[in-house]
């Protein structure tokens, strides 16, 4: 099944104003289940912008976004909210953690948000997937205790505690060290084996090397596509 | 709704101890400044610290019913002593008290202002009789007269002649506050004997100070308020804007919708208003029953009325403001806070 769909995708930045910037130039891109895709890039060449319209976050200026079928541009915010909830987990460089939660409340974030869980069940439910990331006995640490490599972990427990089908990654390794960067990978590459699809964005080849695709942007164009 | 609500107080209780703690410094130290200024004015009038409520009957009666009136009075509102007079004021002075019938002169140095009919059956107030001895010396009938200013620097009236029979209005006095018991009681009493009447109650200070002071300690606690409210929009609005960014996008991401966001902080922002204001009144109720500190009267309690509504729209004017900060940051502003 096709999970994200571009045609022709353009973004252009103060449009109509002098310091008018064109972001991505009508990009072609999809997604398919159990897709792992890098996508690579110097800075500014689109990346992140990509994955922030992808992940529901950005619009497009022009063109034609499908996600599960669905025409994004339609979406009110309220249902653009329920697919960053329920259809796609971010991971961000900055593990996009707040300092001050314990770990069980930053993974059971999300949960909070889609009401699906009774709270009787949250805690047990959070735990799995603090064990599926192999942080086990972490959940009542705050995050402000664990080192950068735990933290993208947690990070990576809460982009899966409501089980989307696509997972976003934007420089998931860009705060780690070798090690830690490529304990993440495995994790990701985990996820990808059970079924999950994986958009990641990095500068890093030995990254994308471990990705199933490789794209390469350049001034917010797609320049290559290799496939394993 | 409750989930949120929990989490919110645990993430912010720093912030909600801090308004408390702010709530409580900005009540209290107005509170004690309010109750400073008074004292510092009336401390050498302690005996003179009645409760007293004034009585305007709307159709006057004869002296020689007074009487009934008082005996039931006295009988039914026990500690109370209950003196008619009409009040008159002249080129600043409060008359008081003068004889009934009589015409009473204002002396103000060597110069003698006249009174239309003030009538009088006792006096009530014990400072100016020890201090006025000479002239007013007996508390009951057929005597005297006397004037005060707000700050009692003395003046004498001294009695002409006989002109009215009747009394019009009348004072009950006491050395404890009128409770709201009390009230009911006092106007029970005049509805037994079928008295038509209109009460007012006054404080010690409107009596002894006049509406000037008092207005004057209104305006310190108003201000006292205004700050509070000020440092509260304040902190809210920097912590919204400045602070809470990061925790925005980072909900988002989670799938938080607008809804959510504003549930989450308005809720929040609500309660910790409402649990501040309480605590504010509560601390400054202690203040009053228990330890002593001031009397919990009128003078009091207009405050407490207008800090709750300040309250009130401060916190709707904030909701206002971050239902409108939450709608920019999400619609216009997304993309740069991420």
């Amino acid at each position: 099944m096709t999970l994200v769909k571009m045609n022709k995708i353009s973004k252009i930045y103060n449009k109509g104003k002098k310091n008018q910037f064109k972001a991505l130039n009508e990009i072609d891109f999809s997604v398919d289940e159990g897709d792992m895709i890098a996508i690579r890039g110097s800075s500014g060449a689109g990346k992140s912008t990509l994955l922030h319209i992808i992940g529901c976050m950005d619009t497009q200026t022009s063109g034609h976004y499908y996600f599960c079928g669905e025409y994004v541009k339609d979406m009110t915010q309220q249902q653009k909210a329920v697919i960053r909830n329920k259809k796609i987990g971010f991971v961000l460089q900055d593990f996009g953690l707040l300092e001050y939660q314990s770990v069980l409340d930053a993974v059971s974030l999300p949960l909070l948000f889609s009401n699906e869980i009774p709270v009787s069940k949250m805690k047990k439910h959070c735990l799995e997937y603090l064990a599926e990331v192999g942080l086990q006995g972490y959940a009542t640490k705050t995050v402000n205790e664990l080192s950068g490599g735990e933290k993208q972990r947690v990070a990576i427990a809460r982009a899966l505690v409501n089980n989307p089908s696509l997972i976003l990654a934007d420089e998931p390794t860009g705060a780690l060290d070798e090690e830690n960067a490529y304990n993440v990978m495995k994790l990701l590459q985990k996820l990808n084996e059970n079924g999950k699809a994986v958009v990641i964005v990095t500068h890093d080849s030995d990254i994308a090397n471990m990705c199933k695709t490789q794209i390469t942007m350049k001034y917010g164009e797609l320049k290559s596509a290799d496939e394993k | 709704m409750w989930k949120l609500l929990k989490e919110s107080i645990r993430h912010y209780r720093k912030l909600i101890i801090a308004c408390i703690i702010v709530t409580m410094l900005v009540y209290g130290a107005t509170q004690v400044m309010l109750t400073y200024y008074y004292h510092d004015i009336i401390s050498n009038q302690d005996e003179a610290r009645y409760m007293q409520c004034e009585i305007f009957l709307k159709k006057p009666i004869a002296i020689s019913e007074l009487s009934d009136v008082e005996d039931y009075c006295i009988q039914n509102i026990p500690d109370y002593d209950m003196s008619a007079y009409v009040v008159n004021e002249v080129d600043g002075f409060n008359i008081i008290a003068v004889k009934p019938g009589d015409e009473a002169k204002l002396c103000k140095g060597a110069e003698a202002l006249k009174v239309d009919e003030a009538i009088v059956m006792s006096v009530f107030l014990p400072i100016l009789e020890e201090m006025y001895s000479g002239y007013i010396g007996i508390a009951t009938s057929n005597v005297v007269v006397c004037g005060c200013t707000p700050l009692f620097v003395g003046a004498i009236v001294s009695v002409e002649s006989v002109k009215s029979e009747a009394v019009s209005s009348m004072v009950i006095s006491c050395t404890k506050p009128i409770t709201y018991s009390d009230r009911v009681k006092i106007k029970k009493a005049f509805k037994d004997i079928n008295v038509d009447a209109d009460i007012s109650y006054m404080t010690e200070f409107k009596w002894l100070l006049g509406n000037v002071e008092y207005y004057k300690a209104s305006v310190i606690l108003g201000l006292g308020i205004v700050i509070f409210a000020l440092l509260s929009i304040g902190i809210l609005v920097s912590y919204m804007i400045q602070k809470q960014k990061k925790e925005i996008i980072v909900f988002m991401l989670c799938g938080a919708n607008i809804r959510h966001l504003r549930r989450f902080y308005i809720g929040e922002y609500m309660l910790m208003q409402l649990l501040s204001l309480l605590f504010g009144c509560g601390v400054a109720f202690i203040m009053v029953r228990f330890m002593g500190i001031f009397e919990f009267n009128d003078v009091y309690v207009l405050p407490f009325i207008l800090c709750i509504i300040i309250s009130i729209c401060c916190g709707l004017m904030e909701v206002i403001t971050i239902n409108r900060l939450l709608k920019k940051d999400i619609n216009v502003q997304w993309r740069k806070l991420v």
